[in-house]
């Protein structure tokens, strides 16, 4: 457990780099400051709230955050050929990677919550609702975590893998999934919003449309992402085994 | 410690060992043992020096052959890792720790009782104890080194491998560190030293392991890898009272290749070693010279590598 706490621990304050950070919770509050700037004007700013929430804080900003801290949790490590004050430890390789992909999901959790928590308090200060939050932050957990799963194992794999992820977000998400009904399912950041879409009463057309196929529910969001975290550990365990630890010739 | 490395003392071991990276292939079938006692790992830039350390640890998974620290592969029991650490030859360390966050991290990932009270020794042996507080990213290059040496040494680990372990350090930090490895070779651990740095290794090292283009050129003590290349003439420098007379006395003997007299000595390159020892003494006596000595002039680490390498 001591290392378990310490790996994370490292993981976390190595993703949590100062430049990176900033710019990554500047970009995280973009979707708050357009809701406090439009949603006084808009007929009905709670739809303006849900519509910046789900179109650009859960389809673009939390995905996006959640791509770079994880493809560089372990990825980077590799490549800077620091992956060794980490692999050659009496540590169970899989313990290793639990540890990594938790340190990158909690700094997601953190750097996701600026943007979550200045959208709430936006969204209430404009609508008076302020029970509008519970959705996103719902959707942000399940949405780190996803993200963490999944781009763990790329990272260590690809050297450029903040690029495939980026491409997966603009091209696969953002058009295929977004086109192609049968496709929403195999879209990440729709699991988060199947999870804040089950808070809601009734859900805006921005929610129907975005989900597809896919129904709200809470519980299958969260079995959806536990299911994707065993198999990444299980993967990037794997890849630990079989691949090098280091990247490039040697000498 | 023992000085010649048997198969019952044999603590890290490689048989057969390939690895290929595409169609370059960077060590090439190469079986030897390293036991207690410090081993120079010599080699020049490119013969895979680096390649076979990184799959002797882990690392690196070879490609063809097999590796065993104390017995195990290192790739399938990571709990081999308690007696064993590395100091990387690269320059990059997680810049946003300590040195003694860096060095406590390894005690703790090593389970250490008390890993702040270890990382605090470690660093002191390694003399950073003075900035055991500062961000390693403000550390000079010769720091680093010492803070990987320290967070490497912090388990007392039984096999300890060091690349190109004094890169960036001073001459004075290269002595102690040299001295520190050293001590430890004498307790009986074995450390295996990478180094393309000739003098270094020869202040440290009992052994050699000698790779060029990706395959071992020999093993062994430096005087037993010279002794070893028999094709090669041997040189050596006689001093003594009378050098024409006794150069007279040699030239034209089947073991000797050349003559070159000086004032109070000559040098002579040797062909046939046995047969010069056995015969030296009675042409002196013989001739009525008196030696003062007989030294060898290429047991020298470098020249036998350079033998070894093919520039001879």
């Amino acid at each position: 457990m001591r290392s378990f706490v310490a790996i994370a621990r490292y993981t976390f304050r190595k993703l949590m780099n100062r430049k990176r950070v900033i710019g990554l919770m500047l970009l995280s509050a973009v979707p708050a400051v357009i809701v406090g700037l439009v949603g006084r004007r808009a007929a009905d700013s709670t739809e303006v709230f849900h519509g910046m929430a789900v179109g650009v804080l859960m389809a673009v900003v939390l995905p996006v955050i959640g791509i770079v801290n994880a493809s560089g949790a372990l990825g980077d490590e590799r490549r800077d050929h620091t992956l060794p004050y980490l692999s050659l430890k009496p540590v169970a390789r899989s313990v290793l990677v639990g540890a990594a992909l938790a340190g990158a999901v909690v700094a997601t959790l953190l750097i996701g919550a600026v943007g979550v928590g200045t959208l709430w308090i936006a969204g209430g200060l404009v609508s008076g609702e302020w029970t509008v939050g519970a959705g996103p932050a719902l959707g942000l957990v399940v949405i780190a975590f996803g993200y963490g799963a999944v781009f763990l194992p790329v990272g260590f794999l690809f050297k450029r893998a903040t690029l495939i992820g980026l491409l997966y977000v603009f091209f696969w998400e953002a058009i295929l999934a977004s086109a192609v009904t049968s496709l929403a399912a195999s879209s990440l950041w729709r699991i988060g919003l199947q999870a804040y879409a089950a808070t809601l009463d009734t859900l805006p057309r921005d929610f129907t449309d975005s989900l597809g196929n896919v129904s709200p529910s809470v519980g299958s969001a969260f079995i959806k992402v536990g299911v994707l975290l065993v198999l990444s550990v299980a993967l990037s365990t794997w890849l630990l085994h079989v691949r090098d630890h280091v990247v490039g010739n040697g000498d | 410690m023992s000085d010649v490395v048997t198969p019952g003392n044999l603590t890290v071991e490689a048989r057969d060992l390939s690895r290929w990276f595409g169609q370059k292939v960077a060590v090439s079938e190469v079986t030897c043992g390293f036991g207690p006692g410090v081993t120079g790992l010599l080699g020049p830039n490119g013969a895979g020096k680096t390649t076979l350390l990184r799959m002797l640890t882990g690392l690196v998974r070879p490609s063809a052959g097999i590796v065993t620290i104390l017995g195990v592969n290192p790739r399938a029991e990571s709990d081999v890792y308690r007696k064993v650490a590395l100091v990387p030859e690269d320059e990059q360390v997680p810049g946003f720790l300590t040195a003694q966050e860096f060095v406590q991290f390894n005690a703790t990932l090593q389970q250490l009782g008390d890993p702040a009270g270890a990382a605090a020794r470690a660093l002191d042996v390694v003399g950073l104890a003075d900035v055991a507080g500062r961000d390693l990213s403000t550390f000079s290059k010769g720091m680093r080194q010492r803070a990987k040496v320290a967070s490497a040494l912090v388990h007392d680990p039984e096999v300890l491998f060091l690349d190109e372990p004094l890169n960036g350090t001073d001459p004075v930090q290269r002595a102690h560190l040299i001295g520190l490895f050293v001590g430890l070779g004498a307790q009986g651990k074995t450390v295996i030293v990478s180094s393309h740095v000739l003098g270094e290794v020869e202040r440290m090292a009992d052994r050699v392991v000698a790779m060029v283009d990706g395959r071992l050129a020999g093993v062994g003590t430096i005087t037993a890898l010279r002794n070893a290349m028999s094709d090669i003439p041997r040189k050596l420098r006689i001093e003594c009272d009378q050098p024409r007379v006794l150069a007279g006395a040699l030239i034209g003997r089947a073991y000797v290749g050349g003559v070159d007299v000086e004032d109070s000595a000559l040098n002579i390159d040797v062909l046939d070693s046995d047969a010069f020892g056995r015969e030296l003494a009675s042409i002196a006596v013989g001739t009525e010279v008196r030696l003062v000595s007989v030294e060898p002039r290429d047991e020298s680490l470098e020249s036998t590598f350079r033998y070894l390498v093919g520039g001879r």
